[in-house]
């Protein structure tokens, strides 16, 4: 489905993002796309949607090269990017000029998540704000039928109520074949909607299983009376770890948790990642 | 390559700024009507011939579609992404930006001749001397004048991909520079070449040059008080074919591929 291998790029000869990421995605997930400020997350949506090319190794989307922005791979490849300039023309007459390029363009779904996300598709797109707008690509972009969708932070802008919306949009229209990725620095949004995230970290990148991840690692509150403790911090007075190997009774493991052990104890934690399953 | 797509992209371009074509059209006819009042006052209504008036026209609707809006939906942050990425090849995407800048012209035509139809309106109602002449859209000045098109076309489409801001400033300002240096070169060249022919072949070479006398230098080529010429009508002939095409498919090619590598 998405696949890097040894990718990567830089800005200039000094000024590199990342090098040597290596990382595999399947189809039909629904990943989190997480990294610290400057690490190229952006950068890595830009490349998996060909809109930049890799200065080194190569990206594949669906058995394709974006860089060569096929029209076979964008009608299955949509981007919902942090910042749009729409056209000033109402909503209903964008989706009537652009659905045509989508084949498996949903009309009766599309209208049914802008009156579900509350966008008023008869007013201009310029006079709509921040949110509404970001709402109407959002409606749009899973109406395309696309089967891999990149959202660059998909909630800023959105207030709270339509945080929850979003989330419950991109549940309930996720199709089994679609896998989505979203880049965000909010962590928090994504919880309830991704089954796994990729990690990023200035020269790695990794692709945890959110499902399979307690076999291989657990969390634990309180203190750590045995095994290997990957990452450690106090929460409310209370020290909350993560601890190599897994646990009987599989916990929930936090994903700023997770992001910070990624972040601070990466050699520990891949090891930990990398063992026989003990469950 | 898909002529559907091709179609499509046109109207959902067009489409997306609709009161920006009604705008250039508008300002189109203001300024055309403006232009051809001014100049039939001025000369009191003896002037006849309106082909320049109507090239400044055509140039300034040159500007103002292929220097400010071919291709600016790619050159925009907010919207770049979003075209770059509609499904339809990059060689439909070129395609439908080289019809629109033809199609353009063709309107430019229509508000060509409903601009002199406003001047004798005007020129009818305030008594200003004898009518304009009606350019007409079909006619031989509109065939001429896109034929001037035609010919701008190469350069202004490749500017317009290829500078983010003021293309055709830029275009005129380097190819300005590029014709100087071209011409001290050619100077160069010619003196390097034939210098030691022409002074020792002909001593009284200014003097018979000024009095109409050609020439002739060699087999192929003959000095006239116009400038350096070639004898050989097939040689000049196959010559200029060969630099026309090389122009058309230089420039053309160029802004394709130019247009093919842009990235965010």
């Amino acid at each position: 489905m998405i696949q890097l291998s040894n990718l990567g790029f830089e800005y200039g000869a000094k000024a590199a993002v990342f090098r040597g990421l290596n990382l595999t995605i399947p189809a039909g997930r629904s990943v989190g796309i997480l990294g610290a400020n400057g690490v190229g997350k952006t950068t890595l949506i830009k490349l998996l949607a060909g809109l930049l090319s890799p200065t080194e190794g190569a990206v594949a989307v669906l058995e394709r090269t974006p860089r060569r922005r096929e029209t076979a791979l964008y009608q299955n490849l949509y981007l919902v990017p942090e910042e749009n300039a729409l056209p000033a023309i109402s909503a209903v007459a964008y989706i009537k000029r652009f659905s045509v390029f989508y084949p498996k363009f949903d009309h009766r779904q599309c209208t049914e998540l802008l009156a579900r996300l509350s966008v008023d598709d008869g007013k201009k797109l310029t006079a709509l704000s921040l949110g509404q707008r970001k709402k109407f690509i959002i409606a749009f972009a899973l109406s395309t039928g696309a089967q891999v969708l990149l959202m660059d932070e998909p909630t800023n802008g959105l207030d709270i109520p339509s945080k929850a919306l979003f989330r419950e949009s991109v549940i309930a229209h996720q199709t089994a074949e679609q896998t989505v990725l979203i880049c965000t620095h909010q962590v928090r949004d994504l919880e309830s909607i991704i089954d796994s995230v990729v990690m990023m970290n200035e020269g790695s990148a990794h692709w945890f299983d959110l499902a399979e991840l307690p076999n291989y690692i657990s969390q634990v509150q309180g203190p750590v009376t045995s095994g290997t403790v990957l990452h450690s911090e106090l929460r409310l007075g209370s020290p909350v770890s993560l601890v190599a190997g897994g646990h009987e009774q599989p916990t929930e493991i936090d994903l700023e948790l997770l992001f910070n052990a990624f972040d601070q104890n990466y050699p520990g934690l891949m090891a930990a990642v990398a063992q026989e399953p003990r469950l | 390559m898909n002529p559907t797509r091709v179609y499509q992209l046109i109207p959902a371009k067009q489409g997306s700024k609709p009161q920006r074509v009604i705008r250039d059209i508008g300002l189109t006819w203001l300024i055309a009507t403006a232009v051809v009042l001014m100049v039939h006052i001025s000369s009191v209504g003896t002037f006849t011939d309106y082909s320049g008036i109507f090239a400044f026209a055509l140039l300034f609707m040159a500007q103002l579609e292929l220097g400010n809006h071919t291709f600016d939906e790619y050159k925009q942050a907010g919207s770049a992404a979003q075209w770059l990425m509609l499904p339809a090849d990059p060689i439909e995407k070129w395609l439908s930006s080289f019809l629109t800048s033809f199609l353009v012209v063709l309107i430019f035509l229509l508000v060509l001749s409903v601009s002199t139809l406003t001047a004798n309106l005007l020129v009818g109602l305030f008594g200003w001397g004898n009518l304009v002449p009606i350019f007409n859209p079909v006619g031989l000045a509109a065939l001429q004048l896109f034929k001037l098109y035609v010919w701008l076309h190469p350069l202004l489409f490749f500017s317009a991909i290829y500078f983010k801001k003021r293309p055709m400033i830029k275009i005129f300002g380097a190819l300005s520079l590029l014709l100087i240096v071209w011409l001290f070169y050619t100077a160069a060249l010619v003196n390097w070449l034939l210098g030691d022919l022409i002074n020792a072949t002909i001593a009284n070479f200014e003097t018979q040059v000024l009095k109409g006398d050609a020439i002739h230098i060699g087999k192929f080529l003959v000095l006239r008080s116009t400038g350096l010429e070639f004898t050989s009508n097939l040689f000049t002939q196959v010559g200029s074919s060969l630099l026309s095409v090389l122009y058309f498919g230089f420039f053309w090619g160029l802004s394709y591929l130019r247009f093919k590598e842009l990235e965010l």
